[in-house]
């Protein structure tokens, strides 16, 4: 039964035109965006360094932050320079400097005259190494007008930073690649609801002709979802590959421990969408638009999406949301993997917690499954 | 005779709203039982109760001389349902379609094919094994959905519905595969807002309105609830009213009407009224295009039950 059940939903999936749309292709599309935006974006950083200047005699007591810069000067990316506050603002005006940093004794300030480019550059470094301060468990104080905090910065620069951008290795615009396979994961979820819909009699007729059969629901449950875990992991195998190798993205080398996140990833996305859809009787197309929005929301407060800050302001603002966002903890477990090397620590948090979230949903979804009767079909 | 389904004192509400009130039914081996009433009169949801698909709030269903509840599977597996609305994978061809459906049922893969083309000779599919469902005409989706709910060869079959938008050919053909699982073997419980399938194949009728039973029988004994004797249409234009008003007088008549160029003349039991409504258009030099005589139908008895008619 389980077999005869999976191999007939394994082919009614690969032939559902809407599922393999989000499921398979939207992601390849959001990769070749994301390479054709910071292919770009490295091809300029590669053609003219950003010049930044740091406020020489505010720098004085911050003996951390001259490490930082040293670091960030090793990148050719970055011009870094010392200087007094008029000559920055000399330069700035004159267009010789991209940015200038000074320090207030609280917090470092960026300041810049127009937003371009180079600017991005700046603000990319910042932003992305506030996220990597989140990522290593250290609060941020960030806003919007780029006020970091020096013990964050200090923080960071003393565990991570000095070493990671002497490594040529590091490219914040990965964190792009990670969130979109995490993404791609959790759209697994359009899959599941596909497959609840066709399991339980008050969401469609095929449900109810599931239903009066002479099977347990449970084993029915299991082997769709077998069948959609087949075709949303062989996605993210395809995506990872399509990543490192076409679009020549530089992943993580840890190739299993990637896969098995995914894999966890993926049967999360899975049991929220047979969740969401056994769980109530509204239309399909309202719980498809729930689950690509909600997915599209995490992304959002992962830093997917436009500002990369969201993920540090909103770790910040809701901190157990933001641990239960099954993006970022996907695609922490990737940055860890990427970023730390032998340290698995936090590879293995970010994986539990996504296990957790897949277990939860799993269990809440097998109860729904085994419902009997009906209040109204 | 043996009770294939038994149902004592059901009740299903939706709120206030009690879709099927207190009824109590039974169908006997090898019958084809015809549950007949208006869209919304609690046909389907009887169904859906029996099935164990639906909570109710009371009455006793047995099946097969067993209480039905989701988890008998053994009591499942006698059991095919074709429901009102299509339900098939589209993604699937119709063999896959029906191969799965009966998979559920039979797990033995040779019993299984062999059940799977049965069916499909049954509902005359043979051409179209291939095809996907988006590609097939209306009435070859209505076939596919009897095969996918008949193929495992259950005992007891439930159509809800099946001719629904269904062209006059295939509603035929569906109606003749019906009939061909009875006389297999199988009770079938037929239900439609049709009178004339209802009539044409089922030996029982139930009529129901408003979640009620307000009638049971078979045909004829329902038809005989109507003080109706037959109905008499002539095709004829430009009647003049005084016409209509002397035929309104005519012993027996129950009615009279005159619409479209069509005169309808309703009368009660006894003899026929044929002859004597062509004499008097003779007499009377009145021209005709066509004359008929019909005995009354079930719709007439839901009529006269109910002062509405079935597909009010």
């Amino acid at each position: 039964m389980f077999w005869h059940v999976f191999k007939a939903k394994l082919r009614v999936l690969l032939r559902n035109k809407s599922c393999l749309f989000w499921v398979l292709a939207f992601p390849f599309i959001m990769a070749i965006m994301f390479k054709a935006a910071f292919g770009n974006f490295n091809a300029m950083r590669e053609a003219e360094p950003a010049k930044v200047a740091v406020v020489e005699k505010s720098l004085a007591a911050e003996s951390g932050w001259r490490e930082f810069f040293s670091g960030i000067n090793e990148n050719e990316n970055y011009e870094i320079s010392y200087m007094s506050l008029e000559d920055a603002k000399r330069e700035l005006a004159a267009d010789e400097l991209a940015g200038y940093i000074e320090f207030d004794g609280e917090k470092a300030h960026l300041f810049i005259n127009n937003n371009n480019m180079q600017q991005m550059l700046i603000k990319n470094a910042l932003d992305q190494y506030a996220e990597l301060q989140n990522t290593a468990g250290v609060i941020a104080q960030l806003n919007l007008e780029y006020l970091i905090s020096k013990d964050g910065f200090a923080k960071v620069l003393e565990e991570d930073f000095v070493s990671d951008a002497s490594d040529e290795k590091i490219d914040f615009t990965i964190n792009y690649f990670f969130t979109l396979m995490a993404m791609a994961a959790l759209y697994a979820s359009l899959i599941g609801l596909e497959l609840a819909k066709n399991n339980e009699a008050n969401l469609s007729t095929k449900g109810a002709r599931a239903a009066i059969a002479p099977t347990d629901k449970t084993l029915v449950m299991l082997a769709d979802m077998a069948a959609g875990f087949v075709i949303c992991f062989a996605q993210q195998l395809a995506l990872y590959l399509f990543i490192k190798y076409p679009l020549g993205i530089e992943l993580a080398g840890a190739f299993w421990q990637t896969m098995l996140i995914n894999a966890v990833g993926v049967l999360a996305g899975l049991s929220l969408g047979i969740f969401v859809g056994a769980s109530n009787s509204k239309s399909e197309g309202f719980k498809n638009g729930l689950l690509i929005g909600v997915t599209m929301l995490c992304c959002f407060f992962s830093g997917m999406m436009g500002d990369p800050r969201m993920r540090a302001i909103f770790d910040n603002l809701m901190p157990t949301l933001s641990k239960l966002n099954p993006i970022n903890n996907i695609s922490d477990g990737h940055y860890a993997l990427f970023a730390y090397g032998g340290d698995m620590e936090y590879y293995w948090v970010a994986l539990g917690r996504i296990a957790i979230f897949a277990g939860i949903m799993l269990v809440l979804s097998l109860i729904l499954s085994r419902r009997k009767r009906y209040d109204s079909i | 005779m043996e009770k294939v389904i038994e149902v004592e004192g059901l009740t299903k509400s939706y709120g206030k709203f009690k879709a099927v009130d207190n009824l109590s039914l039974y169908v006997e081996k090898g019958r084809i039982f015809g549950l007949l009433g208006p869209n919304g009169s609690g046909k389907s949801t009887t169904i859906n109760c029996i099935l164990s698909l639906l909570k109710y709030q009371a009455g006793e269903i047995k099946i097969f001389g067993e209480t039905m509840s989701p988890d008998n599977y053994e009591l499942k597996s006698k059991i095919g349902v074709v429901f009102q609305d299509v339900a098939v994978f589209n993604e699937l061809s119709v063999y896959d379609n029906i191969d799965y459906f009966c998979g559920l049922y039979i797990r033995d893969k040779k019993t299984r094919k062999k059940y799977v083309e049965d069916a499909i000779k049954l509902t005359a599919l043979q051409d179209f094994k291939k095809f996907r469902p988006k590609q097939l005409s209306g009435g070859l989706l209505r076939r596919l959905n009897i095969a996918c709910g008949i193929a495992h060869k259950p005992k007891l079959i439930f159509l809800d519905e099946p001719t629904v938008a269904v062209d006059p050919q295939s509603r035929n053909a569906i109606l003749e595969g019906i009939v061909k699982l009875n006389k297999a073997g199988a009770t079938i419980v037929y239900t439609s807002h049709y009178m004339e399938e209802v009539e044409q194949i089922c030996d029982r009728i139930v009529i129901l309105d408003k979640g009620q039973i307000i009638a049971k029988g078979t045909k004829e004994s329902l038809k005989e609830l109507t003080t109706m004797g037959e109905r008499i249409t002539v095709e004829i234009a430009n009647l003049d009213k005084k016409y209509l008003e002397e035929l309104k007088e005519m012993p027996d008549v129950l009615d009279a009407k005159y619409a479209d160029s069509k005169l309808t003349l309703t009368f009660a039991r006894g003899k026929e009224k044929l002859p004597a409504m062509i004499d008097y258009l003779k007499k009377n030099e009145l021209s005709y295009e066509r004359i008929f005589s019909e005995l009354p139908s079930l719709n007439d008895v839901f009529l006269e039950l109910t002062g509405k008619e079935l597909r009010d």
